[in-house]
């Protein structure tokens, strides 16, 4: 809301815009001093070098300088000389309400531009003459003008009181301690005799309505004090009632609205519901089809206002109007509201009524509207209306005791009395209670502890003593899933990952056909974000190429997110972690460093399931090839029937539309997708150090190359060989060394026994493994 | 006295001659020279037997102190000449072995930080959905479905389910939470959230709050205050705070939170809009419709309260532009390592 300092003046006091804001801060209002726009361009500082009066008219042929040259023009103010510096709208300049300069003849003489006056640039009222610089500005300077002060106070949806310069008047007065200096608003008696106008109120969503029909109405421009303020409050003027309307609405809270009553053909003002079908065009000259419900004002049966949001175009009032029926009633905040949302409308008079008017300023604000069209644009007062009754308000038990808990300080019976006197009349106050009914405008008061705010709004947050509520429940800080995925994120960190964060909305065009069942945005921000990302692929590639394309060609991110999955009608969102890796493994220096590949992601992967809770199941995983969208070799590992962890090699095509440059790669880019949710609970045992040393075998086998290490790895624990307790592959070898078609493993094996072992027994133990193996696989043992 | 003229002499040329020393072999004979079973010092200690009575204690001593003067120098030096390190020249100031490590995101490093003040103070984590449905979003916190506090979110809704939307801010999480525990409780719930915000220097459509929670008996806005300024005070060094009447639906009384400007001290500048200070996050009672909705029967008191991540990181940080949360570059993001 926008509150000029001037305007304020005429109900409260203040000093200026910056005491304004203080005293609004206090009260728990957001304030910022603005200053209305220049509504003019193109004038500059400029002096008068001659002025000659021509013959025979009021007007002075001058020669004005503007620093750069020299215009002849025609002046017909009477106080324009020579020597004289003045605002000088050149050929071109812009002035306040469209006003173009432009070379032209005033009696047969040409003039280069205009010495304006301040009215002429909408900056004061000084229309006798034109506008005199008091100080020597360098010609050609661009004039600004500071205009009146102006305080934007941001107005929370509960406070629709303050939707007006009385509203934030009242809160001023109240907390700056300054005296209030409400509207004189005087009743205005019918001249007329009975118009033959009828209003009927049908509809649930309008419980008070006003009206008064004018007649013989003279439709004008209005009167300069009111163009000023209906400017100030950045509208344009229209005529003296419509303006009368808007002030009266900025001024006291109350939307009024004036229909042409020669273009309610009936007679009669009906209030009802819309039926789903109907149709109205409104002030803004669109069509907009109505739904069950809505509440409208209709001439008869035909529509003629959106009630409590806008009036029809065909019965606004114009030029050639001159019976005006004016309306002001009281809506249910609700169905206005619904009604401006349903269609997108959000009007002055909509923002008020949604918010709650204040029912009793209804027929004063009525009034003062008749009193100023009948000062402004005369007219004989036919007809009041009046149909319905004011919403009442119920009163407010506020219990001492109560505010005390609540606030944690206990303020005296009289205090909290007169702290909340600025709510609502205090009834009552009697042993530890205050009965209060909140003023007619407060629409935000309705249970006590809408009172205990006001008390401490009013007595000031600084007087609240800080505390510190003693526990009573014993915290478990942070949650074990919770845990387990931070130590998850640390452990992608110490192996080198950034971690990123990115949006949740992707565009459904990066998908390609990949996700045909996406979950999308109704309204969403833009089409780049239309959709909720069912994988973190297409971040984590747009992050790579954000950094690639900057030179930076060792990538190592990860991402802890979301993906959304519509799940045939069914949305779901699955938490995971995700990451993408390019570059060499170590950092560029002299020292010898790997790129990136597969199996530096697994072992990333695997490194971070090792640190415990998870513990080391994913080694027990079993793998498949997949097709995954944008990679090609993808795996897959699964353990105990659940998705583990995927990883895979973007793929060229996919490079190409996430426009990552091949060239600058320096290894592929692999992507992993983690679904750590999956991981199994592992109930991991401890024990002491090993008393017993370890016993070492090395065992070379030449194997079939279609053997997998995990068939093998598997093989050699079922064989039966006894006291086995590690085997670790350490060469795996194909070449000219060994046959076409086979290839050379070898394993360290580990063997612990409650004693040390004894050399025969181990190799025994060497035997049964070999000979798994061969059967399993034709392993033989590799001879030197 | 000639027996101690010569222990001085002895002295001043056994650290003449190690200063020239160059080998081991050199370190060696010095050895032998002075406290070698012929040396100099050894010489010496086999007269004290000789020596007047009145003397012969002082002089031992100041021998035997010698001596060993004599062999922690040459134990020093020695270090110089231990075998292997002659063996092999290296530049010591080549760089090690490049082994880098990666960082938290610093929406992450600030949210942990602030998750473990309020640990700190008895309160426990708790997460949410981002999916949420319109009840616990809106309506549970007292936001009607036709009142214009909904305009206060804007918010995304998904197609193909009626009312169910990404959630605008982390309250909900309060509904939940209540649903399923009674009081005492203390909670705080960090996470993402979403709104249709045009995106500029301080806007962004996704976004992170931390939500904050305690419900007892008689749990007063003094208790508010006094948690509050702590965290604050926690996070920011000794800064002002100052708290204000505001409103939120689900609060009643709500309050927003101010700290003094950290770029300004509270003087004004353009970082705080010449204020001097800086809105860090909504607080107040809980509405007791919130109660209501959340299924409690018996009275309850508490306070509630939430703050964006980003704002307190940029704060934090000095920072002036919330896009560079989301662009993730890597130049940027490995300061906060």
């Amino acid at each position: 809301m926008l509150i000029p300092v001037k305007w304020l003046r005429d109900f409260v006091d203040v000093s200026g815009a910056s005491e304004v804001k203080d005293i609004l801060l206090k009260a728990g209002f957001e304030a910022e001093l603005v200053f209305s726009k220049e509504k003019f361009n193109g004038v500059v500082a400029a002096q008068v070098l001659k002025a000659a009066p021509i013959p025979g008219t009021h007007l002075k042929s001058c020669l004005v300088s503007d620093g750069k040259e020299l215009c002849s023009v025609i002046c017909g103010a009477p106080n324009v000389d020579k020597g004289q510096f003045v605002a000088f709208a050149r050929v071109g300049a812009e002035l306040p309400g469209g006003i173009k300069i432009s070379k032209r003849k005033i009696q047969g003489n040409v003039s280069c531009g205009m010495i304006v006056s301040e009215k002429e640039l909408g900056v004061g009222d000084g229309a006798s003459g034109i506008m005199v610089l008091k100080e020597e500005l360098p010609l050609g300077t661009p004039l600004t003008f500071q205009k009146d002060e102006m305080v934007e106070v941001e107005i929370t949806p509960d406070r629709g009181d303050c939707l007006s310069i009385l509203g934030i008047a009242r809160e001023i007065s109240f907390f700056g301690g300054k005296e209030l200096k409400n509207p004189i608003i005087e009743n205005i008696a019918e001249e007329g005799a009975h118009s033959g106008f009828r209003v009927e109120r049908v509809s649930g969503s309008c419980p008070f309505y006003t009206g008064c029909l004018i007649e013989g109405v003279k439709i004008a421009p209005s009167p300069d004090w009111i163009k000023n303020r209906i400017l100030s409050m950045g509208l344009n003027p229209q005529n003296n009632v419509v303006d009368i309307t808007n002030m009266i609405l900025f001024e006291l809270g109350q939307p009024l609205h004036a229909f042409d009553a020669d273009k309610i053909k009936s007679g009669i003002i009906r209030i009802s519901d819309a039926v789903d079908g109907e149709k109205i065009t409104l002030l803004d000259a669109k069509e907009r089809a109505l739904k069950e419900g809505l509440c409208l004002i209709r001439d008869g049966d035909r529509p003629i206002a959106l009630g409590g949001v806008m009036g029809g175009a065909e019965t606004g009032v114009s030029n050639t109007t001159s019976r005006v029926f004016l309306e002001s009633a009281y809506f249910e905040p609700g169905a206005i509201y619904r009604s401006a949302r349903y269609l997108g409308i959000n009007s002055p008079s909509s923002m008020r009524f949604s918010r709650g008017v204040d029912p009793l300023m209804v027929k004063k604000a009525l009034m003062r509207a008749v009193t100023l069209i009948k000062e402004t644009a005369s007219g004989l007062v036919k007809e009041f209306f009046h149909e319905g009754r004011v919403p009442g308000k119920q009163p407010i038990t506020v219990r001492r005791e109560y505010v005390r808990s609540l606030l944690g300080v206990d303020i005296p019976s009289d205090a909290l009395a007169n702290a909340l006197a600025f709510a609502g009349d205090v009834q009552s106050t009697d042993g530890g209670t205050i009965k209060i009914l909140p003023y007619s405008w407060r629409n935000d008061l309705s249970i006590e502890e809408d009172m205990v705010e006001e008390a401490v709004r009013s007595i000031g947050y600084d007087s609240i003593p800080p505390k510190y509520p003693a526990l009573r429940r014993m915290p478990y800080g942070l949650p074990d899933p919770v845990r387990d995925r931070e130590k998850l994120m640390s452990a992608f960190v110490a192996s080198g990952f950034s971690e990123v964060i990115t949006p949740d909305m992707i565009s459904e065009s990066r998908l390609f056909q990949n996700f045909p069942e996406v979950i999308k945005i109704k309204n969403p921000v833009s089409a780049d974000m239309g959709v909720a990302r069912p994988t973190l692929f297409v971040n984590l590639a747009d992050v790579a190429r954000h950094n690639i394309s900057r030179g930076i060609t060792d990538v190592r991110i990860f991402e802890g997110g979301s993906v959304f999955k519509n799940d045939s009608g069914k949305y779901t969102e699955e938490e995971m972690i995700a990451g993408m890796a390019t570059g060499l493994v170590a950092p560029l220096s002299h020292y010898k460093s790997e790129p990136v590949d597969f199996f530096y992601v697994k072992g990333v992967i695997e490194g971070a399931a090792e640190s415990p809770p998870v513990g080391a199941a994913m080694r027990m995983s079993v793998s498949e090839r997949i097709n995954a969208p944008f990679l090609e070799n993808a795996v897959l590992f699964k353990e105990g029937g659940k998705q583990l962890f995927m990883i895979g090699e973007v793929t060229d095509k996919a490079l190409n539309s996430f426009d990552i440059k091949k060239d600058f790669l320096t290894s592929p880019i692999i992507y992993f997708e983690f679904y750590f949710k999956n991981l199994p609970a592992v109930a991991k045992k401890y024990s002491a150090p090993p008393m017993v040393p370890a016993s070492m075998r090395d065992l070379s086998i030449l194997i079939k190359e279609d053997a997998s290490f995990a068939d093998v790895e598997k093989k050699i624990f079922e064989s039966g060989a006894l006291n086995l307790e590690k085997a670790v592959l350490i060469d795996l070898y194909r070449g000219a060394q060994v046959e076409e078609g086979k290839k050379s493993m070898s394993f360290r094996l580990f063997f612990r026994g409650k004693e040390t072992l004894i050399h025969s027994d181990i190799d025994a133990q060497l035997a049964r493994i070999l000979k798994a193996l061969a059967d399993a696989f034709g392993a033989e043992l590799r001879k030197k | 006295m000639h027996i101690d003229a010569e222990i001085s002499r002895i002295r001043k040329n056994f650290f003449e001659t190690i200063k020239d020393i160059k080998t081991a072999e050199q370190l060696t004979n010095v050895r032998v020279v002075y406290i070698g079973r012929k040396g100099k010092v050894s010489r010496l200690l086999r007269e004290v037997h000789g020596l007047p009575a009145d003397i012969k204690p002082r002089v031992g001593k100041e021998l035997n102190l010698l001596k060993n003067e004599i062999e922690k120098n040459i134990m020093d030096i020695s270090l110089r000449f231990t075998p292997g390190a002659k063996e092999e020249a290296i530049d010591e100031t080549l760089p090690g072995r490049p082994f880098s490590v990666g960082g938290r995101h610093p929406l992450s490093i600030i949210r942990n930080k602030i998750v473990e003040i309020f640990f700190s103070m008895g309160f426990s984590l708790v997460e949410g959905p981002l999916m949420e449905d319109d009840w616990h979003n809106f309506t549970a916190l007292n936001v009607p479905e036709f009142h214009p506090s909904r305009d206060m979110h804007d918010t995304l809704y998904l197609e193909g389910k009626d009312n169910i939307l990404l959630r605008t801010h982390t309250s909900p999480v309060q509904v939940r939470v209540m649903k399923h525990n009674k009081p005492p409780l203390a909670v705080i719930v960090p996470g993402k959230c979403f709104r249709n915000d045009a995106i500029d220097a301080s806007h962004f459509p996704v976004f992170h709050q931390v939500e904050g929670l305690w419900v007892d008996k008689d749990i007063s806005l003094a208790d508010l205050k006094g948690v509050l300024s702590a965290f604050v005070h926690r996070l920011f060094g000794n800064v002002k705070v100052r708290f204000r009447p505001s409103y939120f639906p689900f609060t009643e009384p709500s309050v927003e939170l101010d700290m003094g400007c950290p770029v300004c001290g509270g003087s004004g500048c353009s970082t705080c809009g010449h204020g001097g200070f800086m809105e860090i996050m909504g607080a107040g009672m809980v509405h007791p419709e919130v109660f209501r909705n959340s299924g409690y029967e018996e009275k309850y008191q508490g306070f509630a309260f939430g703050m964006g991540i980003e704002r307190i990181a940029m704060i934090y940080y000095g920072l002036a532009d919330i896009r560079d949360f989301y662009n993730n570059d890597l130049r940027f993001l490995e300061q906060f390592k």
